[in-house]
């Protein structure tokens, strides 16, 4: 019979998972300190042109081959954000860093087969344009 | 997998302390900058990881790879509701999960709920108070909803286009 975990079981692998994502979390943010003082809104304001069509489809291009966890997409669009970026190509950015495996492709074929694993990263990369386009389009009108 | 995650995840760490440890030599005036960006950015976060904690211990306690299983033996529309739900609360990387996700599809749990889970995966709700730091609650709120939305209708069209 399985034994069931206790909260304090929990808490402990809970505290594990934080502290696995600690490395790459402190070097992604010593990595934006570093790049938050070359890139300038200017920058971002080349690659960005307020476009509701473009912009998501760069954000999610980025996101797709991007990796870590949820929490560095978050902290990397939101200084993205506070550098002016539009939030459509963040949204587009961070779903599809979630989203989208590229790196992790072999990893899901493996599991799932060739077949599954191409659609669905084909269809989570067009659904993260979607989703950020009807999720500004939603936030403008309410 | 976890194993060499782990080693790539120090070498990168290594990586940008040797660029740190070159900018201390070679131009201060940017490494004393970067460096200020880096503690004031750490100390935002820092409560918000408190937060997170507390919220991956709440959902580890309920969501387990046995309830995954119960879910996905529902019937109809609350299947696919579930496996939205498991996909949410479920916390850890995604190539954890991957092993029951594929033992379940080899017993014949359709590739469409497999890829709604994934897909739901991005609403991470225990990172909710790192996003809340920098988004609005109406923006979160939003974007929550229709990616729970769209993680169905991605569920849907991988059954028919696998068929």
């Amino acid at each position: 019979m399985i034994k069931k975990k206790t909260l304090k079981q929990h808490a402990s692998s809970s505290a594990k998972s934080i502290a696995r994502i600690f490395p790459i979390l402190i070097g992604m943010i010593m990595l934006i300190s570093i790049l938050t003082q070359f890139l300038s809104k200017e920058f971002y304001a080349n690659i960005f042109k307020d476009n509701i069509l473009l912009d998501p489809l760069i954000g999610s291009i980025a996101g797709s081959i991007s990796i870590g966890g949820p929490a560095i997409s978050y902290i990397l669009g939101g200084e993205m954000l506070s550098e002016g970026v539009s939030l459509v190509a963040i949204t587009a950015f961070m779903v599809s860093f979630i989203s989208v495996g590229v790196l992790t492709l072999p990893l899901e074929t493996h599991f799932f087969g060739k077949k599954f694993a191409i659609i669905r990263n084909i269809l989570s990369f067009v659904f993260s344009i979607i989703v950020a386009i009807i999720t500004i389009t939603i936030l403008n009108l309410i | 997998m976890k194993n060499k995650n782990k080693s790539n995840q120090r070498y990168f760490l290594l990586v940008v302390f040797a660029l740190y440890l070159s900018l201390l030599v070679f131009n201060q005036k940017l490494f004393f900058s970067a460096s200020s960006t880096f503690l004031d950015l750490l100390l935002k976060i820092i409560p918000a990881f408190v937060l997170v904690f507390i919220l991956i211990t709440i959902s580890n306690y309920f969501i387990t790879p046995e309830r995954v299983t119960k879910f996905s033996t529902k019937k109809g529309i609350l299947k696919w509701l579930l496996m939205v739900l498991a996909g949410v609360l479920s916390v850890g990387p995604l190539f954890v999960w991957y092993p029951l996700l594929a033992k379940l599809k080899n017993h014949g749990l359709n590739p469409g709920l497999v890829a709604t889970y994934i897909y739901s995966k991005a609403i991470v709700i225990s990172f909710f108070p790192l996003l809340i730091f920098y988004f609005s609650l109406k923006y979160i709120i939003v974007l929550y909803c229709v990616l729970a939305i769209a993680s169905i209708i991605q569920g849907i069209l991988i059954n028919i286009l696998i068929k």
